[in-house]
């Protein structure tokens, strides 16, 4: 922690869906936790329901945690075919799960009822479900969504169906505040009568000391193997790269269902020597201090944190214009290249342009080390001090 | 709910004052307070201003200054009669930098106040002002108010930056600084209506700095028809009108003392669009007393205004205004039927050197024909289906199930003439099922610009009655003039035609209805409403009412629907596939049903000249009129058609069948592509390549579906063939879509087809057909026209006529100056046609030019956007130096190739026969002759 400015102690309950997964939102709020609490504030951390396999998330104690359900809530059933009105085993199952979650919202009620004052901070929309239903009326209630509002409103393929953006209607619109990552995402919500938004990022969770000395002759993707990642377009934009540069790989860090499928695909292509599936890495940042050029191909994003953590790392990226969260992490020609989505040629051009002038590779990749400090520890939690003040007024 | 907390938390000033005045509210006063008490703002004062009131309002203000400490009561010893007084009243007494006001029947937005001041803080405006939503409380529905002004956020250095913000007038969406509005003196003047009018434009006018958000703020609530109407809705009153005006020229004097002399056109304006129109809308239905006070009131204050602002008003609006000022009422009104009865056009327009007047009347008045000037609204242009014609209702009778209706329709501007087949039918058209039902009018004459009719229809007889779930038609004439039709409704103002009952007998139950009422719409249009007089009838439509909200029935009705859904036809067609084959079935499809043309459709002619036994069924979309109608026509998507291609012999078409149609081993697939590549296809583009898996097995199982695919050149075969990596037999024997091009091209049949398309035989016809430019995240097609026409026109007028075809995707028109050097062809169904009378051929990237080289005619390549086109596309040649004519990108190149055709023919020679030798490869002509004789054989074969 850097110079942090005197604060007025405050009453903190960070909720999410659970709170021992390992995953993006996690780590995001088990960082937030720390750090409010380092500033001095009184934190709890509370998850919904368990995750059958708990990752030991690095707690020293300094904020405290819980998890309201001893197991996972069963799915809420709604006669939808004439025969289910006679279905008698799954109206009472819905009864035992309304009583669950008049319990759960009470204990929830009780762990809130323990302070004066305070904040609540609520980061996914099905939790927000629970926190609705509790007693708030003395405290501050403050929303997140960490996805974008296209995929709040299921238009992307993995969220097409998602009843996400019908609960947010019904529960985040009339909350103190509704923070959202990127600008474009709060203006869309904002267009759709949501009068309470503002954009707050989420912190980097590294800056490390030594920036990549970008001689390795290597491309890097960090990221699940799954269709919204769509390696198969980074792939075959290697394949056009591999022909003009072949002293230079690729490495795709990362794990999923369509690991077999890229392998094939490796093999087709005939790039086996050239393009390595790396598998899972618990040393990320050495991954993408080893590499020299960070390509993202994915379909869509949110606000990909993985582009900031590699310009931290002083890696110049080149990504698709998937998502308006891109453009507010890179910007275009300054510190890192932006290409048009799905343009599988484009991206290619990118590569091969930061491969061939090592200048620009440089000066790019040290203005994006230089730029991403924005999103600091420090900046970002000077900004949810102001943001605590605001919802206090 | 304010804690112990919150109270030492928050300092001693508020943030923001809002003041709630009241008057004999004591029913709302609660639910205007409440909203702001939960506000997200908590640090704020609340003010009740009490304007003397005599009800339980008192009681009311003092339970909820009990209930929360932040409200305050103020009480007005005497009532004031208007807004202005306890509004200022609560202004001296507000604590806090900012106030805001609102009035006892409205509501706050949870969020206003944080919002609002917010902005303040952010922007240092002296005012900040949000949107407001005018609220129908019965119904719920809600309005922007002036929303077009709060699209985004904004600060204006002044309301010179943004004088239109001028229109919104409401004093109540706005937060002000306190100091501000001390320092400049801003008060509500007392003694007025329209208060805030005066108000906000004093603050405008005064304020430094103004910010404008987006967010909703104020939710302004209003009762239709109103036992006690709200001062605002108080129209019917000529007084209400003066009070209007007056304030207008309290505004006038305002801003003339202030030097704010441009503002005042923008404030004129606003009168006319605004002010002006919300009385106008009105005036049909007043008495005469009230309309001719009304027009010597506006005249009197429209002779202030300044001209320039009537010319800046709208183009109907502002001859509105010119028709108050030249004193005539009837002219006044139509101007009404066009603003307030969607675009009805009562008015007979008047052409001269080639502009379109409202009128001939007045036309001599000074001025006037700058402000009659219509021509803009393209209504000489518009098709007559989309004009709306004024059909004014003469006179009627109801006898039992009798209805004989009267009427003239005023026919703008000839547009329906003697010289064309004219005919008329009565239409009673169900408003839910769509359902017309269509009486001729035999009895009707064409005087000047009067269209008089008289129809008798037995109602009971000619509309079908089923259900009470579709109670309502609507009733008028449609004119068939030529080729268009017209569909006039019949206006029933001031016929007295409102409430008359027409006997009916349902063909059900006579619990359905038995009477069919008369009645207005809200444009003033006849329409039928079934209704139920007898008392068994009203009962059995209550009862079934409460049956058909019943959980049971809501989940029968979705069960309904998934009977007819894609799936279903899906599982039905997998079943119908076990059926035998129907032999000597052939399925035709062009363009997935869109259109009757292409290659199928030349192959479906000459099956049909052959005579053998085969059975055509073809798919349509739309109303099918363009099909053949000798060959089974089935909708596509229909339950038929699944069936028909579940059984058929032979499928024809030439793009695809949707994928969910498997084809089973009986059924011979005949693929007729519908174009040879330029650019990359199928495999080919990185981009399919890039889709995963299971997305390309999808792709190439809708290729492996094909058993024969017609090929026109050996460059087809190895381009598109082995881009989607096609196994299957190839037909090589040229297109037959280009099968007139060499069959028919002799000077007889080309003049005989002119003829038939009403095209100039001495000119040169040039054909320009672009295509299609698909950019990405295009929801709307909209396509501008590249071309010159004025220039052509001056350039080559004599000798040329351009035929514009645009992609079926598009839509393009031609302004009607420009109809004597260009028509629209688009809508032509057959290209092939088209392709026959052009002289040369202007094209881009289409595949059109490769049909085209069949000719050996000119063709030049208007490539404007080659770098921005082609630059994200691969192509499988380049086309500069392939293609058999010169690459240009204006209209002056076009020019001057046209003005030179012979020369460039002549250089072009070598390379069109090269190119035709290339890409026409297997056109003789006979490509729809040899499929027939090996597919479909008559009997002689």
């Amino acid at each position: 922690m850097t110079t942090t400015p005197p604060v007025r102690p405050r009453n903190l309950f960070l909720v999410a869906n659970n709170i021992e997964e390992v995953g993006g939102l996690q780590r995001v709020v088990h960082l937030l936790a720390a750090e409010f609490a380092a500033a001095g504030h009184h934190v709890e951390l509370i998850g919904i329901v368990p995750y059958p396999t708990p990752y030991p998330y690095r707690s020293d104690g300094s904020y405290r945690t819980a998890v309201l359900y001893q197991a996972t809530e069963p799915k809420a059933w709604k006669p939808t075919r004439l025969r289910d009105t006679f279905n008698v085993p799954a109206r009472r199952q819905e009864q035992a799960r309304r009583r669950m979650h008049a319990d759960a919202v009470a204990r929830l009620s009780a762990r809130f009822r323990s302070v004066p004052d305070g904040i609540v901070i609520c980061s996914q929309a099905w939790a927000m479900d629970w926190v609705a239903e509790a007693d708030t009326s003395h405290l501050r209630v403050i929303t997140q969504s960490h996805e974008s509002y296209e995929a709040s409103r299921g238009l992307t393929p993995a969220s097409r169906g998602s009843g996400r953006y019908a609960r947010m209607r019904r529960t985040y619109r009339d909350v103190d505040l509704f923070l959202l990552l990127t600008q474009h995402d709060a203006d869309r919500f904002e267009r759709d009568g949501f009068n309470n938004v503002a954009v707050m990022h989420n912190p980097l969770t590294m800056y490390p000391d030594q920036a990549s000395a970008l001689t390795e002759r290597r491309v890097i993707n960090v990221g699940r193997y799954h269709e919204q990642k769509n390696q198969r377009a980074l792939i075959q934009a290697f394949a056009l790269v591999a022909r003009h540069h072949p002293d230079w790989s690729l490495r795709l860090v990362g794990e999923g269902p369509l690991e077999g499928q890229l392998r094939e695909q490796i093999d087709a292509l005939g790039l086996a020597a050239r393009i390595e599936l790396a598998g899972p890495s618990s040393q990320v940042e050495a991954e993408l201090r080893n590499s020299s050029i960070f390509a993202l191909s994915s379909d869509f994003e949110g606000l990909p944190l993985v582009l900031a953590e590699a310009m931290a790392c002083g890696v110049p990226c080149v990504s698709f214009d998937c998502a308006p969260g891109i453009r507010e992490i890179i910007s275009d020609e300054v510190d890192g290249v932006v290409v048009p989505p799905r343009d599988v040629e484009a991206l290619a051009a990118g590569i091969c342009r930061l491969i061939e002038d090592e200048f620009l590779r440089r000066s790019l990749g040290a203005a994006a080390r230089n730029n991403i400090r924005r999103f600091s520890r420090a900046e970002i939690l000077r900004q949810w001090h102001e943001v605590f003040d605001m919802v206090e007024r | 709910m304010a804690t112990n907390a919150l109270a030492a938390a928050s300092p001693a000033i508020p943030d923001v004052s809002v003041i709630v005045i009241v008057y004999n509210d004591a029913r709302n006063l609660g639910r205007a307070v409440d909203s702001v008490r939960q506000q997200t703002l908590r640090n704020l004062e609340i003010l009740v201003v009490n304007d003397a009131s005599t009800d339980g309002t008192p009681l009311v203000a003092a339970a909820l200054a009990r209930a929360d400490e932040r409200v305050r009561t103020v009480h007005l010893p005497v009532n004031s009669g208007g807004c202005s007084r306890p509004r200022n009243v609560g202004m001296a007494q507000a604590r806090a930098p900012y106030v805001m006001f609102l009035d006892s029947d409205d509501t706050l937005e949870r969020h206003a106040c944080k919002n609002l001041l917010l902005a303040a803080e952010r922007t240092g405006a002296d005012v900040v002002s949000g949107l407001c939503h005018r609220v129908n409380v019965i119904t719920g529905q809600s309005r922007p108010w002036w929303g077009v002004l709060y699209q985004q956020h904004a600060v204006y250095e002044g309301i010179v930056e943004f004088p239109d913000q001028l229109y919104d007038t409401t004093s109540t969406n706005k937060l002000y600084r306190r100091d501000f509005l001390e320092s400049g003196q801003i008060r509500f003047p007392e003694g007025f209506h329209y208060e805030d009018l005066l108000f906000t434009t004093e603050v405008y006018c005064t304020a430094r700095r103004i910010a404008i958000i987006p967010n909703l703020v104020y939710r302004w609530n209003y009762v239709e028809r109103a036992e006690e109407p709200s001062i605002s809705n108080q129209r019917a009153r000529i007084t209400n009108f003066q009070h209007r005006v007056a304030i207008h020229r309290k505004i006038d004097a305002y801003l003339e003392s202030h030097g704010a002399a441009e503002l005042e056109i923008v404030k004129d304006r606003k009168f006319i669009r605004h002010d002006l129109r919300l009385y106008l809308n009105d005036l049909a239905l007043r008495g005469p007393q009230y309309q001719q006070e009304f027009l010597d009131i506006a005249r009197d204050y429209l002779r202030t205004v300044d001209r320039e602002a009537l010319e800046i008003s709208g183009t109907v609006e502002r001859i509105g205004a010119f028709m108050i000022l030249q004193n005539d009422l009837a002219e006044t009104l139509k101007v009404v039927d066009y603003l307030h009865r969607g675009g009805t056009l009562s008015s007979d327009l008047y052409e001269e050197n080639g502009r379109i007047y409202w009128t001939r009347k007045h036309l001599d008045a000074p001025g006037a024909r700058t402000l009659l000037d219509v021509t803009e609204l393209g209504l000489a242009d518009l098709p007559l289906s989309r004009l709306k014609l004024y059909n004014r209702l003469t006179d009627r009778s109801v006898r039992s199930s009798v209805l004989t209706l009267e009427g003239v329709i005023t026919v703008p501007l000839g547009r329906i003439s003697p010289a064309d087949e004219i005919q008329l039918a009565l239409v009673i058209r169900n408003r839910k099922s769509k359902r017309r039902h269509s009486t001729p009018i035999t009895t009707w004459r064409l005087d000047d610009a009067q269209l008089h009719w008289s129809a008798r229809v037995d109602v009971d007889a000619t509309v079908t009655i089923t259900t009470t779930r579709q109670p309502i038609w609507d009733v008028a004439v449609a004119v068939t003039s030529g080729s268009q039709t017209a569909n006039a409704p019949v206006s029933g103002l001031g016929s007295n035609v409102d409430g008359e009952l027409l006997v009916v007998n349902p063909s059900r139950s006579k619990l359905i209805g038995n009477r069919l009422e008369c009645f207005l719409t809200r444009n003033g249009n006849l329409a039928l409403r079934l209704i139920n007089t007898s008392r068994l009838g009203t009962r059995t439509a209550e009862a079934l009412r409460k049956l058909r909200a019943t959980p049971a029935v809501t989940l029968a009705a979705r069960a309904r629907s998934r009977l007819r859904s894609k799936e279903t036809k899906t599982r039905v067609y997998q079943w119908a596939r076990r059926l035998p084959v129907r032999q000597g079935t052939v399925v035709f499809e062009s363009h997935l049903g869109k259109q009757y043309g292409d290659s199928p459709k030349y192959i479906y002619e000459a099956m049909v000249r052959a005579g053998g036994p085969f059975r055509a069924v073809w798919s349509y979309t739309g109303n099918g009129s363009a099909w053949p109608q000798d060959a089974v026509l089935v909708r596509r998507e229909s339950w038929r058609y699944y069936y028909e291609l579940a059984r058929a012999e032979y499928w024809v078409d030439n793009q695809g069948f949707p994928r969910q149609f498997t084809k089973r081993p009986g059924t011979t697939y005949v693929q007729t592509w519908h174009g040879t590549p330029l650019k990359t296809m199928g495999f080919d583009e990185p981009a399919l390549a890039a889709l995963p898996p299971e997305r390309q097995r999808e792709h190439a199982a809708m290729i492996e579906r094909w058993d024969h695919l017609v090929v026109p050149s050996e460059y087809f075969v190895q381009t598109f063939v082995a881009a989607y990596r096609y196994r299957g037999n190839l037909l090589r024997v040229g297109y037959p879509r280009n099968d007139p091009l060499l069959t028919k091209n002799d000077p007889d049949n080309i003049r005989g087809l002119k003829e038939r398309l009403d095209l100039p035989a001495n000119r040169k016809l040039v054909l320009y057909a672009p295509t299609f430019r698909d950019e990405q995240h295009r929801i709307k097609a909209q396509f501008s026209l590249k071309l010159d026409l004025h220039l052509l026109a001056r350039e080559l007028g004599e000798d040329y006529f351009f035929l514009i075809r645009a992609h079926y995707l598009d839509r393009v028109t031609i302004a009607p100056q420009h109809r004597s050097i260009a028509a629209n062809v688009s809508g032509h169904p057959d290209v092939t046609e088209l392709m026959l009378v052009a002289d040369v051929l202007i094209t881009d990237y289409s595949s059109l030019f490769f049909d085209y080289a069949n000719l050996a005619r000119p063709m030049i390549f208007y490539t404007y956007d080659y770098d921005h086109y082609l630059r994200t596309r691969g192509t499988y040649f380049d086309l500069a130096s392939t293609v058999p004519g010169p690459l240009v990108s204006s209209t002056e190149e076009i020019v001057s190739c046209l003005r030179d055709l012979d020369s460039m023919a002549g250089r072009y020679a070598d390379a069109s026969a090269a190119f035709r030798a290339k890409f026409c490869e297997y056109d003789t002509g006979t490509a729809s002759d040899q499929i027939v004789a090996q597919f479909f054989p008559g009997p002689s074969a």
